[in-house]
């Protein structure tokens, strides 16, 4: 049970980085959110629309990105999600307590991010 | 080409409480997208169908959690949930030390009244540590609020108790104690409001919350006090209930709550210290799946 929720809350934070590093590049849509993780990630991280909505919802909740129905160059809408003020604040301390995190880890297990 | 969006409708039951279309809108899309994109990559039309229905599980549960997210913010959130626990808790505390330091005797009011009450304690205790079991484990800045509350508590009581030489805490809320409040009670009240207030701070509670701790054993003995009017009134008899509950409201409620006030008000005019958020956690990590399921 608890490692259930351990693994649950690591996959969460790590859903959250990505998804906060990737909309601090530029603002986009799910399906492209989706594809750019798995593809930069090389597939070692992959979103499927069950995981991503609901943390991007939750997100937009939280304040951290917005999400805006914009027509593409085709004419179809998409909601494109950008990062917040809030979102930019959150991204810095994340990104600072993963790097605790793996190097903690490392210091333990000699498991290394790089 | 699959209706994406009606079977999203169909299978999105009971659909989101607000924002419904918006939301079947987006995962028909999605859905759409993803099989557009196994198509362009050469999958067979029914192969890229059966693969794109694979993104979601449980159609269930992606439904409870869209759900979840999109309604309204709870209107308690998890530091509110986190102040109801401290303040319970604290709450539960000081009554047992008041009893155990000043027994009294057992009237029957306090049979009837206080001994029940006293019994739900743990009950609210309880409900307040599941609230907080579900979200994040203590941290600082509840700690620090932790101690904010209980200073202004036990300072309070050490007020009532002690400097008022309230010998019979029990009758606390029954008998008219003298409408004049001593120098020395107010003048601790006044500093028990201001050291609440300041530690509120330092844990960067916001404004309203630093309100709150520092004034809440006055809040709460005003409330505890208009429960027990129809009491008074009513069963107990007492002729001269009204006007009581009057003098008891001013000594026990008004004053110290104002004199607690006072004490906090210039750790109420400072910046709000809620520019740094107290971490909020995830109150539902334990029901969700994983966010990267693969």
């Amino acid at each position: 049970m608890l490692t259930k929720r351990i693994r649950s809350k690591i996959a969460r934070g790590s859903g959250e980085l990505a998804i906060l590093s990737l909309l601090a590049e530029q603002p986009l849509y799910g399906f492209e959110i989706a594809k750019q993780i798995g593809e930069r990630t090389g597939g070692a991280l992959k979103f499927t629309l069950a995981s991503l909505y609901p943390l991007l919802y939750d997100m937009e909740k939280h304040g951290w990105v917005e999400g805006r129905w914009q027509a593409n160059h085709a004419g179809r809408d998409r909601r494109y999600y950008r990062l917040t003020p809030a979102g930019k604040k959150q991204l810095a301390p994340l990104k600072e307590e993963w790097r605790n995190f793996f190097r903690a880890l490392n210091t333990l297990a000699g498991v290394s991010h790089a | 080409m699959p209706d994406w969006k009606d079977l999203v409708r169909q299978r999105m039951q009971p659909p989101p409480v607000t924002q419904a279309d918006e939301v079947i809108e987006e995962l028909s899309t999605h859905l759409e997208e993803t099989y557009n994109d196994l198509l362009d990559r050469g999958c067979a039309p029914q192969a890229a169908f059966e693969r794109t229905l694979q993104e979601v599980d449980d159609w269930d549960v992606l439904c409870r959690r869209i759900s979840r997210t999109r309604q309204r913010r709870n209107p308690m959130n998890d530091r509110t949930k986190r102040l109801w626990l401290l303040v319970a808790v604290t709450w539960l505390g000081a009554s047992l030390s008041a009893v155990v330091l000043q027994p009294g005797r057992l009237y029957p009011y306090l049979i009837v009244f206080y001994l029940p009450w006293l019994a739900t304690l743990p009950l609210v205790g309880a409900a307040g540590a599941y609230l907080a079991q579900r979200g994040d484990p203590v941290n600082d800045h509840v700690k620090r609020l932790w101690l904010s509350v209980t200073v202004t508590w036990l300072g309070t009581i050490l007020s009532l108790v002690v400097l008022q030489r309230i010998d019979h805490p029990e009758l606390i809320l029954r008998r008219p104690i003298p409408v004049w409040f001593p120098l020395p009670g107010l003048a601790t009240l006044i500093l028990v409001g201001a050291a609440g207030a300041y530690l509120a701070q330092r844990a960067n509670a916001p404004r309203k919350t630093r309100l709150v701790v520092a004034t809440s054993p006055a809040l709460l003995l005003g409330i505890v006090m208009l429960l027990l009017l129809p009491w008074r009134v009513a069963v107990d008899r007492y002729p001269w209930a009204l006007r009581f509950f009057a003098i008891d409201a001013g000594n026990l409620a008004v004053v110290p709550g104002l004199a607690l006030l006072f004490g906090a008000l210039p750790f109420l005019r400072q910046g709000s210290a809620n520019s740094i958020p107290l971490p909020t956690g995830d109150v539902n990590a334990s029901t969700r799946t994983t966010a990267l399921p693969e």
